[in-house]
């Protein structure tokens, strides 16, 4: 009996003890994919590289501050608001914590960041297009340090892989950010599809020809011409892209393949109705605001000047300047006003023009909203292909055979070839009229930024071309500030000099 | 001492013997023999009585034959004897447990009182309900030392409650266990069925309860059946309730005065409507407009009390009505409650607990509006917004009402009347919280119990309003949002415990092992415009805009083992140590578990025998120590998820796609969410030392409990921002074991009571200091909420949480001032002019625009900030009288607060902000104009000098408030065995230095302790009540 009840007892509570435990500690969220589990298949990569592409179009980027900043920071555009918002513009740093700069230090970063998650990952996972995916990415990773190192220097936070909450990463070392991006970029172009061999659904990725253009500029902003010119010769030669006709066409919105887009950041008009994002462009080059659009900054004088120094074949103007200047020539509308009614509205007397290029008339003159804009950016050009191959060759002592690919590019703009305007060039010579060709080709289409620094240009003597440049302290004003917030949260950064 | 006062009473007996007949006299004795001096005697119903001497003996005349007599005694339960026609009576007291002896649930068991080492309060439920309200937490403020509690006159609104303030960045709310239910949310129960409260304040007392303990524990347990026969309780209040408090404002002479020289000040042209549209015929006055309703409310319950040998059962069913004081919200509560007991065999009970309520919320305080998924103005701050221009209704408006105009009479404000007319806001919520248990002893000593709860809360919204226009350039579209939310949570307890005592050593043990799942789904459903006002049925099926909808579910599991030993010597030496291990689905798999240990030791110095002080009944000595835990965390978030939305919520947040193609085809992406996880996070902790000490004396007639308490909170859990490189779009801030803060306090309470024949009187009192500073930021943190110029407070090390941060305001500039500043000084930009602002020169920038610290000549909003105040009361405290004499009996219950620095939101929404001169002003605004007044110069333009947020804004707010008073009367009869009529007052009086509505109010989040939201004040109460017994 007394057994028979301590039995009975054990029984009870053995039966009790199993009602508890009857409930699992580790739960599976039910509203959405942990990262822990995601990242499994071929088609998981390709939505990451497709989030990686996404971070082109964020504000602080090319739909919105990229094309403000790096041509207000350049000679090809000034801008006179006094607004604390455009301090860097004029040099003058009040506060590191500039929004334009931090928000595109972080949407840099972020492309950064979105970029590792699909080259971390694609090694775990296996699939027809991972390689080329994966280098999809690293040609993201490159392309956003190449403008990073320009605007803030090579001292700039070191991430080459995924990072978490606990990472706080290490201040790069000169010349290790330039490395990373040199072997991305090799990387990437043993894997990348040529143009033509990605279907017209794809246009708008990353192509072998974008990579090698990329790694090219990579090259030439550290003077190493000889590893450029290669690499340029090989997207010549591989007959994937052409100068389109009419070099206007290039900045309407066309809803076609432009083959002379090597790479382009994919803007819609209006975009899908699915979308709340920026798929448009920001504009910031308005000669005022008006309507919807920003006039953030304007060219200088000297762009406007540049192209009245030849004329076409014909004697008219460059055919360039209508496409790319509302200038006091201007006989078409911008925003539905004539010239003569922006003329009084400018900010001042230093400033007669705004950038017609990528004004996206078409589109603001009906539906006038703020980020309206729906044509592509073509981030490199073949036109800018074939100035680079240029000046490679020049560099390389080849300056005869540089002629030819200067000529493609005046020619289809109906000017004179420059073996018959200005034959027989020396090195130098050559370069300075590059430097004009480059000018009246590619203004507005933030080139020119890099363009100085690769020529030593990126000093307090621009003055001389744009008021600006002023307060330009040599030593200092070269790179930005890091943004003040990124150094309060990671003490492995440091300021760069003089800030 | 004893023997003086039993002098005193005893002549004071002494006239009550005019009319003897004949003398009646015996001893008084304890159960256990002892002679009991001072034992009240009294024949029952009359004024004759005496009082026992030193050895219990006692004589007492009385009139004429039969008849009761009553013994009372302290520490005793009372006694009656049928004097029949003896003439000696000797009788024994039995002790009263509900005071020493009480018996105290203290978590997964109980104790005796006096055995008690930790700091724990014992509420006493019959002061409490004397306070109306519809929650029992709102009944506890003023009444716990180191509890505070924060009401406000919402219908149907549970107050903000806090035990020695607050900790942690998320909730601050204490745990509540409910009849053995953990439960964070407050409980949403009938104050009436309330038995007992306890409240665990140290970590030692609270440890039992580990994880979620660092907020305090309250111990609610809720009555059950008393054996006898069946006892009926009827209880019914009906109240009247009103705002009480007003802010005098300007008429509309004097706001036309201000406004139009803030506009010439500014160079900008005068509003119209201060000018030539100027109607001297509109005086609206919004506050009378929206606070002259008197509110009823009404609360009828009904509770039917039985038990026999073996079982017992309590029933009760309560109905709660409140309206809004302002025409809005009408909150109605029906609830019921059934618990019972049954003993079915001698060593087997099974019994259970359970509340199902049902409660509605109908109109509006502070709608929902559709369009921007947003609170619209609440009508507290609309009142004072509202300019005396404007009329009520506007016939010219497109919905009729009166409305702020550009150029004419500007306020962005709400008309406070369109807001409560056209939307409406209904939520129903139904709930139930119960459970059953088995209780087995497996032999003596030794019992084992097991119970399975469950917890319950449905809740329905629905809120819709007419399109129209009810603000300055704004019309509002027509919407509908319905939004359903479940949660449910189930609870598993196994508990054995082991009493034994040998020799003079006394244990007890228990141990027991918890689960607790809990789940909360949502759904809600938005429709933006889509409502024709003709036609009002509003369904979302008979939208034609466009509806959005959302979903989610929420699941937890804690489990938990946990163990206590509780050990005493002779009653001398007490002992209790705990410990618990808690496991919680919310942490990763590797910082899941953390064990909560405690110690505590309490010494009863009083019972040495070396310890002779005659009039101290009992000293104890307490000390302990613990660690217990919090988690202000919600579910899943040490995972970061994925985030693959095509659409964003905002250009700032966009979705991820891409567009590939030459044509519109758009491709979504994945990558991880910018809400980043650390999956390192774990509990946050406080390790608390207490001490206490308890003291009796005067037999029991005094007592003194006081605490003195110092912890440091640690591993807080706190929102870090992290560097851009993380690969975040916008500023990522996971949630990090980031912060630690020390806090210390103390609190005493001391009662004193006393029975003079028919004249009782009891003082109770209490009141308690805490404060706290932060001690450590990690991750780079430098504070921890924005340094945004809208930004009034700040968190910083060395500081207390939520100081305030402003210019230093120095009154205005005189032309002295003037002359004496450099050529080049300026606020704001600008060169100040004689009546302008003066605010102290704090820091200043390098040109390369940095922070030097120095003044720098140039007043700026941001930089020249202080950090000052003390928006955390030094002193909270609480005192109360009952007094009772014959049939009747009163009480008085002060409450207040002191040492307190509020920001006076409205006079600074009124004069400065962003929204000045788009307000009207407060009555003794005197603005310099015309070279006379004492304010700064009115200036149109935001952002000027003399619109800053400043110290000017600071004011003493500390109050004492009558919070209550009831006046009562027992009223002899034979029908029934009670029956009692009284009438109460709440919030009654206040006295107080601040010029805002109402001085008891809560800052909107724990960093903002000290900004007065402008939310619902508290609300004058009076009242009848009748409660019948029989």
């Amino acid at each position: 009996m007394w057994i028979y009840k301590k039995v009975k007892i054990i029984f009870i509570i053995t039966l009790l003890l199993n009602v508890t435990s009857c409930f699992e500690l580790e739960l599976e969220n039910p509203n959405t994919v942990s990262e822990a589990s995601f990242w499994k298949s071929e088609n998981d990569l390709f939505q990451g590289v497709i989030a990686a592409y996404d971070a082109l179009q964020l504000g602080g980027l090319y739909a919105g501050n990229i094309p403000v900043i790096l041509t207000g920071l350049s000679d090809d555009g000034t801008g006179e608001s006094t607004n604390e918002y455009y301090a860097p513009f004029r040099f003058k740093i009040f506060n590191s914590n500039i929004y334009l700069s931090e928000m595109m230090w972080i949407h840099f970063y972020a492309m950064i960041g979105r970029s590792y998650q699909v080259i971390d990952r694609a090694v775990l996972i296996e699939g027809e297009n991972v390689k080329s995916i994966e280098a999809e990415a690293k040609f993201l990773v490159a392309l956003a340090y190449y403008n990073l190192v320009a605007v803030y220097g090579e001292n700039i936070a070191f991430v080459d892989r995924i990072q978490e909450a606990s990472d706080f990463p290490e201040r790069a070392e000169d010349g290790e950010l330039y490395t990373l991006m040199e072997q991305l970029l090799n990387e990437a172009i043993l894997e990348l599809k040529l143009a033509s061999e990605y279907s017209d659904a794809d246009y708008g990725r990353v192509t072998k020809g974008a990579a090698q253009a990329l790694l090219a500029k990579v090259y030439m902003q550290q003077k190493n011409f000889e590893y450029a010119e290669p690499l340029l010769k090989e997207i010549i030669n591989s007959n994937e892209y052409e100068l389109l006709p009419s070099y206007g066409d290039n900045f309407y919105e066309n809803n076609g393949i432009n083959k002379e887009a090597i790479f382009v950041i994919n803007f819609l008009h209006d975009g899908p109705a699915t979308e709340s994002n920026r798929t448009t462009r920001h504009q910031g080059f308005s000669p005022r605001e008006k309507l919807g659009t920003y006039g953030d900054v304007q060219p200088t004088q000297f762009v406007y000047e540049s192209f009245l120094t030849e004329l076409d074949i014909d004697g008219n103007p460059d055919p360039r300047l209508d496409v790319t200047l509302f200038h006091p020539g201007s006989t078409q509308l911008f925003i539905g006003e004539p010239y003569s009614w922006w003329e009084s509205r400018f900010r001042n007397s230093e400033i007669n023009t705004g950038y017609f290029k990528y004004s996206e008339q078409q589109f603001i003159e009906n539906f006038a909203t703020e980020f309206d804009g729906g044509t592509d950016f073509i981030l490199i050009r073949y036109a800018d292909v074939l100035l680079l191959y240029a000046e490679a060759l020049n560099e390389n002592g080849q300056t005869s055979e540089a002629y030819a690919y200067v000529d493609l590019v005046r020619q289809r703009s109906n000017m004179e070839p420059l073996s018959i305007a200005k034959p027989s060039l020396d090195k130098d010579s050559f370069l300075e009229q590059l430097k004009h060709e480059r000018v009246v080709e590619l203004s507005g289409e933030v080139t020119r930024f890099f363009d100085l620094k690769r020529w030593g240009m990126y000093n307090a003597s621009n003055v001389e071309r744009d008021p600006n440049f002023e307060t330009f302290v040599n030593g200092r004003s070269d790179v930005q500030p890091i943004p003040q917030s990124e150094l309060d949260l990671n003490k492995n950064l440091i300021q760069n000099p003089g800030y | 001492m004893k023997n003086i006062l039993l002098l005193v009473l005893n002549v004071s007996m002494f006239f009550n013997q005019a009319f003897s007949q004949r003398m009646i006299s015996g001893k008084v004795t304890s159960a256990d023999g002892n002679e009991l001096p001072g034992v009240n005697v009294i024949l029952k119903g009359t004024n004759s009585g005496t009082i026992s001497d030193i050895v219990g003996d006692y004589t007492l005349n009385i009139p004429e034959e039969g008849g009761v007599l009553e013994f009372t005694y302290i520490g005793f339960q009372k006694k009656e004897i049928d004097i029949g026609s003896k003439s000696i009576i000797n009788t024994s007291l039995n002790e009263d447990l509900t005071e020493l002896q009480e018996i105290v649930v203290i978590g997964y068991g109980s104790q005796r009182k006096s055995d008690i080492t930790g700091a724990v309060a014992i509420v006493d439920t019959d002061q409490l309900k004397k306070n109306y309200s519809s929650s029992i937490t709102d009944q506890l403020q003023g009444r716990v030392a180191g509890v505070s509690v924060t009401t406000s006159g919402k219908p149907g609104s549970i107050g903000d409650i806090k035990i020695r303030g607050a900790s942690f960045f998320g909730g601050n709310n204490p745990l509540y266990v409910i009849d053995g239910i953990l439960t964070g949310d407050n409980p949403n129960l009938n104050p009436s069925d309330v038995a007992s409260i306890q409240v665990l304040k140290d970590a030692a007392a609270s440890a039992i309860y580990g994880s979620r303990a660092a907020n305090g524990v309250i111990i609610i347990t809720t009555k059950k059946g008393v054996k006898g026969a069946p006892k009926i309780n009827f209880n019914s209040t009906v109240g009247m309730q009103k705002i009480p408090s007003r802010i005098n404002l300007k008429d509309n002479y004097e706001w036309a005065e201000i406004v139009n020289a803030a506009h010439d000040n500014a160079g900008a042209p005068r509003v119209s409507g201060a000018n030539e549209d100027f109607n001297e015929n509109i005086n609206t006055d919004w506050q009378n407009e929206i606070f002259d309703n008197t509110a009823f409310t009404y609360n009828t319950n009904l509770a039917i009390s039985a038990g026999g040998d073996n079982s017992n059962v309590y029933f009760s069913v309560n109905k709660f009505s409140q309206e809004g004081v302002i025409k809005g919200p009408q909150f109605d509560r029906i609830s019921t409650r059934l618990n019972s007991e049954f003993k079915l065999s001698k060593k087997i009970t099974v019994g259970q607990h359970l509340t199902v309520g049902n409660s509605t919320t109908n109109g509006t305080a502070g709608a929902i509006d559709p369009d921007t998924d947003g609170d619209i103005i609440s009508p507290f701050s609309a009142a004072f917004e509202m300019l005396p221009v404007i009329p009520i209704y506007d016939t010219a408006q497109m919905s009729g009402y009166g409305i702020g105009q550009i150029g004419k009479a500007q306020t962005w404000s709400e008309n406070p009347l369109g807001v409560m007319d056209l939307y409406k806001n209904f939520s129903e919520n139904s709930s139930f919280l119960g459970d059953i248990y088995v209780k087995y002893q497996i032999m003596k000593g030794l019992d084992f119990r097991l119970s399975i709860g469950l917890n319950g809360s449905f809740t329905n919204f629905k809120g819709y309003n007419e399109a129209g226009q009810i603000r300055m350039s704004t019309v509002h579209f027509s919407g509908l949002t319905e939004s359903r939310n479940e949660n449910f949570a189930l609870f598993i307890e196994n508990r054995i415990s082991y009493e034994k005592s040998f020799g003079k050593h006394n244990f007890s043990l228990v141990g027991a092992l918890t689960e607790q799942k809990g789940r909360e789904k949502l759904l809600a459903s938005t429709s933006v415009g889509g409502y024709d006002n003709e036609t009002n049925f509003w369904q979302l099926s008979n939208s034609t805009g466009s509806i959005s909808s959302s979903g989610s579910e929420m699941q937890s599991v804690i489990r938990s083992y946990l163990g206590r030993l509780n050990y005493n010597f002779d009653q001398k030496y007490f002992i209790s140590m705990a410990l618990r291990n808690d496991g919680s689905s919310k942490f990763a798999p590797e910082n899941r578990w953390s064990i909560f240990p405690s110690a505590s030791g309490g010494w009863a110095l009083s019972q040495e025998n070396f310890f002779n002080i005659q009039f101290i009944d009992n000293l104890k000595l307490r000390a302990g120590y613990g660690i217990v835990g919090n988690a202000s965390l919600g579910d899943y978030e040490y995972t970061t998820n994925i985030y693959r939305t095509a659409t964003g919520s905002d250009i700032y947040n966009p979705g991820v796609n891409y567009n590939l193609g030459p044509t519109s085809a758009s491709v979504i992406g994945a990558t991880r969410s910018d809400m980043l996880r650390n999956a390192d996070i774990s509990w946050e902790e406080l390790r608390e030392s207490n001490l206490g000490i308890d003291l009796e004396i005067l037999n029991g007639q005094l007592f003194f409990t006081g605490d003195y308490y110092k912890g440091q909170v640690n591993k807080i859990l706190a929102q870090v921002p992290l560097p851009g490189t993380v690969g975040a779009i916008t500023r990522s801030s996971p949630s990090i074991n980031a912060v630690s803060l020390q806090r210390k306090g103390w609190e005493a309470a001391i009662s004193y009571r006393k029975q003079a024949g028919i004249f009782q009187y009891a003082i109770t009192a209490n009141v308690s200091h805490t404060a706290n500073v932060i001690t450590e930021l990690n991750y780079g943190l430098t504070e921890l909420v924005g340094t945004d110029i809208s930004s009034k407070t700040t968190a910083r090390l060395g500081y207390s949480v939520g100081k305030f941060y402003l210019l230093d305001y120095q009154g205005i500039y005189t032309a002295e001032d003037i002359a004496g500043l450099p050529s080049d000084f300026t606020v704001q930009g600008e060169t100040p002019q004689v009546g302008d602002a003066k605010y102290k020169d704090t820091n200043g920038r390098n040109e390369n625009g940095f922070l030097t610290g120095v003044p720098d000549g140039k007043i700026s909003r941001d930089d020249d900030r202080i950090i000052t105040g003390s928006p955390i009361p030094n002193l909270i405290y609480g005192f109360n009288i009952d007094l009772s004499y014959k049939i009747f009996d009163c009480s008085i219950f002060v409450q207040g607060i002191s040492g307190r620095d509020v920001y006076n939101t409205y006079y600074s929404l009124m004069t400065t902000e962003d929204f000045g001169h788009f307000t009207n002003y407060p009555y003794d605004y005197d603005p310099y104009i015309n070279g006379q007044g004492t304010d700064p110069r009115p200036h149109f333009f935001q952002g000027h000098g003399n619109n800053l947020e400043s110290t000017k804004f600071l004011e003493n707010g500390a109050y004492l408030r009558l919070k209550n008073f009831q006046i009562g009367a027992n009223i002899p009869q034979k029908m029934m065995e009670n029956l009692r009529v009284y009438v109460s007052g709440q919030n009654v009086l206040t006295f107080t230095n601040y010029k805002g509505l109402d001085p008891e109010f809560e800052g909107g989040s724990v960093f903002t302790p000290g900004l007065d939201p402008r939310a619902y004040p508290s609300v004058r109460t009076f009242m009848l009540g009748l409660d019948i017994t029989f």
